[in-house]
């Protein structure tokens, strides 16, 4: 199919440039409701996204379409001629696509030659045989195993692709007790398939949800600095750098530019970020955009000042800088903050409901599902209370783990300490 | 038929479930064919594009009393290929598995349409409007460094095919937003307006008489401030109140989190969970908005589902595979987020009903609280029943007067009961807000709507 559309679009003389993104996945899926499979499935799609583009006038115009690939010859020709006659309408500012890279890559292709059910299969099973206490288990299970083959064709010579492969799981932990009963939500996804791993994972988080069972509301107001982990830093730093992201610096919507301090006044710890192609073991690694953009790590944040910026070849050109594309990994610097012996008091947020982030209006925060205080060796497990804070504030006062966390899209300090947290 | 490309494989998925049923106690075959277009226009670019959401393609459905099994694809030819993969990979006899009740149906062979205006504006059209709206605002204050508008066109080509359905549906719906980038000395806010309608004439139209509002909130927001977070009189504004009934009790009353005993709402059927003036109903066809259909993903008729009736739980919400695990029937609200992926049980138009009070009585009950705008975000925790929902933001009331104070943003949290237990006024104004989706967890993103009236309660704001 791709092969056709790709003759069509050459043939086409009124078209100045284009392109063709294209995701080919295949997956085994397995649903659990306890221990009981509920319902299973497999995949076999392939989604494929055209961009054209029309010089005329000084400017350029451009339209996106997908094309299903059960079109015909015929509806592929209505779309791009449909497209033309919009694209001519659109004055936007002239850019260079990428141009003249060829590549054909494996990363982290771990399921290759395997059956992908069977796979799905035996990661759920080695997950729900994961044991801590009889009245722990997890009510709810899914698995999703995939090969996916993404790639990128344009006018200009480039012909990209990449096979991977991808794990990903939400689980739901539950303690039940005296009729009643507690849960919290965990996902997981990786590139790596270590079953010793994914059962710590799942036998952590059944602790964990033994502790939300235990938690109590605080009687009294707490005054504690705030330890948040990995899976809320990634949240925090991967919404603070897209202030750094090409398009929004070209819409005028960023709120700092480089060499602006992000750090005003660091009492602790300063802020080093860099974004990477790839981290191993990081499910969003990957070696180039959507363009084609071999991606280029960039350090963003150099000891608490933006130090870069970063995105696509469009935005690139209009900026007129490096293009280093459109990266997703977070590589935040760890610190010499040892928690596992760390004496003073403070709150670790384990589960929140989701990170509240306004950078515009100064604010972080959110709901706390469960958190443990630890004076010294005691560690109290509590719930109800929320934490509110002030963004700039709280960056100004950050001490960083030496122990190293890794998520989805993230890899540095497995804890961030801060002082300035408001707890309610 | 208006999708030509399901229209060509009707007789084929015809062919399809008559050829599973041989093997299968119930065999189902949803084609979907759904265009969604994103039109934006900024002071300094224009695009249209396909969104994500756009889909063509087929998902296979059979049972045989234990578990469900599903095969997702793009297209097919022949029907020999589909019967062959389901066959070799259904399930292996070692599994161990649900039992499912038998699927019932009655027959029923139909098509239905909703028509909207969408021939009626060509692309041009549509992006000149939208430039006309940019060009206006950014001359409306100094302050506004981008301004941009959008439209969002959706059109939903559906055909299922079962054991005793062959259904097929069209409908369209349209949202409109206005966004501004305001700076003011070092602070930037990114205020918006939305509209929504079936039809993008009526899109246009309102919001033709949103872009002074949304400059004088640009004005309000920019020196907004942080809430000092405590336990407050609340009034919600129609998005909010939708919010609340969405995170607080939508999520909890879904009921394949009935089956996994992840919704404490379970053991309250038929108890008081709100204040006795308080209605909530879920349905694609309680009301007219963005998750108006026809039938589910699973071929079950769109419903109008009483959940709450004078603050007392009388039901939840359903899908097939669920109902077939509990033994009730399903309320149509199977859905999908593409036929790449399975279908859970989903709110879709999810509100409370208006009642008495008029909204001027209702800030002037309050001696010191907030009035809360504009739906942000919002988390459930079913299990727990707790909410987390953020407005964009709040004015504040003082002494039944609204103040020029605003605080941003707003997070309201706590324990679902308490929050609705508290409800005290219900305004007789209503509206229904058609720009909303909504996931399960982190994933499965459908187009949802929430809204009400305006409610007077008491939450903890953060």
């Amino acid at each position: 199919m791709i092969n056709r559309l790709l003759n069509i679009l050459k043939n086409d003389n009124e078209l100045s440039d284009f392109k063709i993104n294209y995701d080919e996945t295949k997956s085994g899926e397995v649903f659990y409701v306890f221990d009981k499979i509920e319902t299973i499935r497999m995949t076999n799609t392939l989604t494929v996204n055209v961009t054209i583009y029309i010089a005329h006038d000084g400017a350029l115009g451009m339209k996106s379409f997908l094309v299903s690939s059960a079109a015909t010859d015929e509806e592929i020709k209505q779309k791009i001629n449909e497209a033309k006659i919009v694209a001519k309408t659109i004055n936007n500012e002239k850019f260079d696509l990428v141009e003249n890279i060829k590549s054909d890559d494996k990363l982290d292709f771990i399921f290759e030659n395997d059956n992908l059910l069977d796979v799905a299969k035996k990661v759920g099973s080695a997950l729900l045989d994961v044991k801590t206490n009889k009245n722990s288990g997890i009510n709810a299970l899914e698995v999703f195993v995939s090969n996916i083959t993404k790639g990128i064709i344009n006018s200009k010579g480039v012909d990209r692709k990449v096979h991977t492969s991808s794990l990903f799981v939400e689980a739901i932990p539950t303690f039940t007790k005296d009729d009643e009963s507690v849960e919290l939500y965990e996902s997981l996804e990786t590139k790596e398939l270590n079953f010793d791993k994914l059962r710590e994972e799942i036998k952590e988080k059944l602790e964990e949800v033994e502790n939300r069972y235990n938690a109590v509301k605080p009687l009294k107001e707490l005054d504690l600095d705030v330890a948040l982990r990995a899976k809320e830093l990634t949240d925090l730093f991967g919404e603070l750098v897209y202030d750094y992201h090409y398009s929004v610096i070209y819409s005028h919507s960023n709120i700092l530019s480089v060499g602006d301090k992000l750090q005003t006044e660091p009492k602790y710890d300063k802020i080093n970020l860099t974004l990477r192609g790839k981290i191993p073991g990081v499910s969003e690694s990957a070696l180039f955009d959507s363009d084609g953009t071999t991606l280029i790590d960039t350090k963003v944040i150099d000891n608490g000042v933006v130090s870069g910026s970063f995105g696509p070849k469009r935005y690139a050109d209009y900026l007129k800088c490096k293009a280093n594309g459109n990266l997703s990994c977070l590589d935040l610097e760890k610190g010499n903050l040892k928690m596992s012996s760390y004496d003073k008091p403070y709150l670790e947020v384990v589960s929140m409901s989701g990170l509240q982030f306004d950078p515009y209006n100064d604010y972080i925060g959110g709901e706390v599902r469960l958190a443990y205080i630890h004076e010294g060796k005691d560690i109290t497990p509590i719930t109800g209370i929320s934490i509110s804070a002030s963004l700039k504030d709280v960056l100004n006062k950050v001490r960083f783990s030496a122990e190293e966390g890794k998520t989805n899209a993230y890899r540095g300090p497995k804890y961030a300490l801060f002082e300035g947290f408001k707890i309610n | 038929m208006h999708s030509k490309f399901l229209e060509s494989k009707k007789e084929l998925a015809l062919k399809l479930v008559a050829e599973l049923r041989k093997y299968f106690k119930y065999a189902s075959i949803l084609g979907t064919d759904v265009e969604n277009k994103a039109y934006r226009v900024n002071l300094k670019l224009k695009d249209i594009s396909d969104s994500m959401s756009a889909e063509r393609g087929f998902v296979v459905k059979v049972n045989n009393g234990r578990a469900f099994y599903e095969y997702s694809f793009d297209n097919f030819d022949d029907v020999d290929s589909i019967v062959k993969i389901m066959k070799d990979n259904y399930l292996n006899p070692d599994d161990k598995e649900i039992n499912a009740l038998d699927v019932k149906e009655e027959k029923l062979v139909k098509s239905f349409e909703r028509e909207g205006d969408f021939s009626k504006f060509s692309e041009k059209d549509i992006l000149d409007k939208l430039d006309n709206y940019v060009q206006i605002l950014k001359v409306k204050d100094e302050h506004i460094l981008n301004s941009s508008a959008m439209l969002n066109k959706l059109e939903v080509n559906k055909l299922f095919v079962s054991n005793e359905k062959c259904l097929d549906q069209h409908y369209t719906w349209a949202n409109a937003y206005a966004t501004l980038v305001y700076r003011d000395g070092d602070k930037v806010v990114t205020p918006r307006e939305a509209t929504y309608s079936n039809k993008i004439g009526e899109c246009f139209d309102l919001l033709d008489t949103k872009l002074d509002k949304l400059v004088d909130k640009a004005k309000h927001l920019v020196k907004a401030t942080p809430i000092k977070p405590g336990v407050y009189d609340i009034i919600t504004d129609p998005s909010i109140t939708g919010l609340i009934a969405h995170e607080a009790f939508g999520h909890g009353v879904e009921m394949d989190q009935f089956v996994k005993d992840r919704a404490l709402a379970k053991k309250y059927v038929g108890d008081y969970v709100a204040s006795p003036i308080t209605n909530m109903r879920d349905g694609a066809s309680s009301g007219f908005s963005t998750a108006s259909y026809f039938f589910d993903d699973d071929g079950v008729l769109a419903h109008d589902t009483l959940v709450i009736d004078k603050g007392i739980l009388v039901q939840g919400i359903c899908d097939l595979t669920s109902s077939r695990e509990l033994g009730v029937e399903p309320t149509g609200n199977g859905r999908r987020e593409s036929y790449k992926r399975k279908a859970y049980t989903r709110m879709t138009n999810t509100f409370f009903e208006a009642g008495k009070d008029k909204l001027e009585d209702m800030i002037k009950s309050v001696k010191h609280g907030y009035f809360l705008f504009e739906t942000n975000n919002g988390m459930e925790d079913p299990k727990n029943w707790a909410i987390q929902c953020t407005a964009e933001y709040g004015i504040e009331i003082v002494d039944g007067k609204l103040t020029e104070n605003y605080v941003s943003p707003v997070v309201m949290s706590g324990y679902v009961p308490d929050l609705l237990k508290s409800i005290s006024m219900i305004s007789d104004e209503f509206e229904i807000e058609g720009a909303g989706s909504c996931g399960k967890g982190y994933k499965e993103w459908v187009r949802v709507s929430s809204g009400g009236p305006y409610l007077k309660a008491k939450v903890k704001l953060s």
